[in-house]
């Protein structure tokens, strides 16, 4: 217990991808975590961030199962994807080797910089209660790219003047990699809805 | 300020393979078979190491229109090799990437 709350008990999907750096994150800020394999594995957790990696073997490797039991778990609690773990909780555009949940009232273009080489970091604009002294930087790795927002999205942090990283309800969505960068404040963003999710509950 | 081919960006597309099977291939055909069974990253060669040890010899790099073939064939990220020290392929390699 920490200023009265519970520990938060995070999971963090570990179908494939960079799922060991977020689960550093969250350890590194005293989160109980979880790696999430099968349905069986949400019960109890109170959020749940879905990692980087390639949204093709994500789609081939998840269950119906899973599928739909990540479905009401994303509908009911915060839950955090980056990069490929955004396009699986956004809408793309038709391609049979992708399926996405489309519960983030988002359109995004996969791979919309380019290949790899093409990968990039920047540094980033965000809303004031994201910012610090030094500005975020943005690691990019064959990042999609935003192509429409819903009327309820809203834009945190900007590269250039295009949206990088935004919010539609409890739906935190990031189109970079904060967990490949030392700077944790999209973590402790995340982290604070949990613990917001907390007091409401109890 | 953005900069691309950083060092931190290399070692993240290394991270996102993470957990995943990189399958080597060949040919686009064998690409698509690889990306359908889920494959998270494809390594294009001239000849696999089973071809190598029936055949004898060595594995050039793959020819690069095979290599634009493979990458136009599949979303998933390709790699393509050269000879260790063969600086001539490497530039190949490399104004391929440039030019795409």
């Amino acid at each position: 217990m920490v200023n009265g709350l519970v520990m938060a008990r995070i999971g963090v999907l570990a179908l494939q991808g960079d799922f060991p750096m977020h689960e550093q994150r969250l350890l590194a800020l005293g989160c109980q975590v979880t790696q999430v394999r099968t349905p069986q594995d949400l019960t109890g957790l109170e959020g749940l961030i879905w990692p980087g990696g390639e949204s093709t073997t994500m789609t081939r490797v998840m269950t119906d199962e899973l599928r739909g039991a990540l479905r009401e778990f994303c509908s009911t609690h915060p839950v955090w994807g980056t990069c490929a773990g955004m396009i699986m909780l956004s809408h793309t555009d038709p391609d049979p080797r992708v399926r996405t949940l489309e519960l983030a009232d988002v359109h995004v273009n996969r791979n919309g910089w380019g290949r790899q080489v093409h990968s990039f970091e920047a540094d980033l604009r965000v809303v004031p209660e994201l910012a610090e002294l030094r500005a975020p930087v943005g690691m990019f790795i064959r990042a999609p790219r935003i192509t429409r927002l819903g009327p309820a999205v809203r834009v945190l942090a900007w590269y250039r003047d295009e949206p990088v990283a935004v919010e539609h309800g409890r739906i935190l969505l990031t189109t970079f990699h904060p967990e490949l960068t030392g700077d944790d404040r999209f973590h402790r963003l995340f982290l604070s809805w949990i613990l917001s999710h907390q007091r409401v509950a109890s | 300020m953005s900069a691309t081919g950083t060092f931190a960006a290399k070692v993240g597309l290394a991270e996102m393979l993470k957990g995943g099977v990189i399958m080597d291939v060949t040919n686009a055909d064998q690409a698509r078979i690889a990306e359908k069974a889920g494959a998270c990253a494809v390594m294009a060669l001239e000849r696999v190491p089973s071809d190598i040890r029936r055949d004898g010899g060595v594995a050039r790099m793959s020819d690069v229109a095979v290599i634009r073939e493979i990458q136009d064939t599949v979303s998933i990220p390709v790699m393509a090799k050269c000879r260790i020290g063969h600086f001539a392929e490497a530039q190949i390699r490399s104004s391929r990437n440039r030019l795409h």
